[in-house]
């Protein structure tokens, strides 16, 4: 088994942290865009009390 | 730590990685000598050291941040360790891949159930069984003590893998680094070596460093929906 093999092991290896690193960056998208809405959701709901009072 | 200053650390180690990545491709491929009786297969050896060594630092990162957390009850050194068991299980993961595929071409075996080899398959067990733990957990709030615990109990894998290759004498090799006469690398297979180790360090302190963030997210969400059920309730 020579170089061919040892390309495959390599690219097996990069393939493994490539679906990690998606996988943060995925997770990292939809936790951002979570938080933003909150603050929104917060920020109006801030507004619509004083509006109340 | 300021959100700016959060994300010019990531951008700087990203740029770390991106330069050391390439290097220690050319140092494992090109720059290191080939092994005489292995040939081309040997040159797994650099990402498979590598990867173990970065899982053993993770572990003991788990370790360090639980003790943190059961002493100081810091929200930030339990995410620590949180990310420490994420990105430690994924290099775990690429010792036990990359060990098969240099054991088949080697040994003729893909698997043999050694000393080394069932302890690191242990150490994979316990990063499984810790992050089982802080997801089934999750929902009780008591995930942060139990993970704690598996961590700091389950670091005594850590020294068991590291001298399994000296206390038995199985299939797997004798210790090159550090294992006495007889033993040593060639200086440019050591010098491809340490290259490969610093680019995986960046590696993981990338990684480790976008889990870290994500977890403070995390709790940011939950903070915020705390208040908003308290807000709701009034």
């Amino acid at each position: 088994m020579g170089m061919n093999y040892l390309v495959a092991a390599y690219m097996l290896i990069w393939a493994v942290l490539c679906v990690f690193l998606v996988q943060i960056f995925r997770r990292q998208g939809k936790l951002l865009g979570e938080l933003k809405r909150l603050r929104d959701e917060m920020k109006r709901a801030g507004s619509e009390s004083s509006t109340d009072s | 730590m300021s959100g700016e200053s959060r994300s010019l650390s990531s951008k700087l180690l990203l740029l770390l990685v991106m330069g050391s990545m390439p290097v220690a491709l050319y140092m494992a491929f090109i720059y290191a000598p080939e092994e005489a009786s292995m040939g081309p297969v040997q040159r797994i050896f650099y990402f498979h050291v590598s990867s173990a060594w970065i899982a053993f630092l993770a572990y003991f990162v788990i370790f360090v941040g639980s003790l943190g957390y059961l002493i100081k009850r810091s929200p930030k050194m339990d995410s620590l360790a949180h990310g420490a068991g994420e990105v430690g299980f994924m290099f775990c993961s690429l010792v036990l891949i990359t060990g098969p595929l240099w054991a088949k071409p080697v040994w003729g075996l893909w698997w043999p159930w050694d000393a080394r080899i069932t302890s690191t398959f242990a150490l994979w067990l316990l990063y499984a069984s810790y992050l089982s733990v802080r997801h089934f957990f999750e929902e009780s709030g008591r995930s942060a003590t139990l993970g704690a615990v598996v961590g700091i109990i389950g670091f005594i894998d850590v020294p068991i893998v590291y001298f399994s290759i000296r206390w038995w004498r199985t299939h797997h090799p004798a210790p090159v680094i550090l294992g006495g006469e007889g033993s040593g690398l060639d200086p440019q297979m050591y010098t491809a070596l340490w290259v490969t180790l610093g680019a995986f360090l960046a590696l993981f302190s990338f990684l480790l460093w976008q889990v870290f963030t994500l977890r403070s997210v995390e709790r940011e969400i939950f903070s915020i929906r705390r208040r908003m059920v308290i807000l709701a309730s009034k």
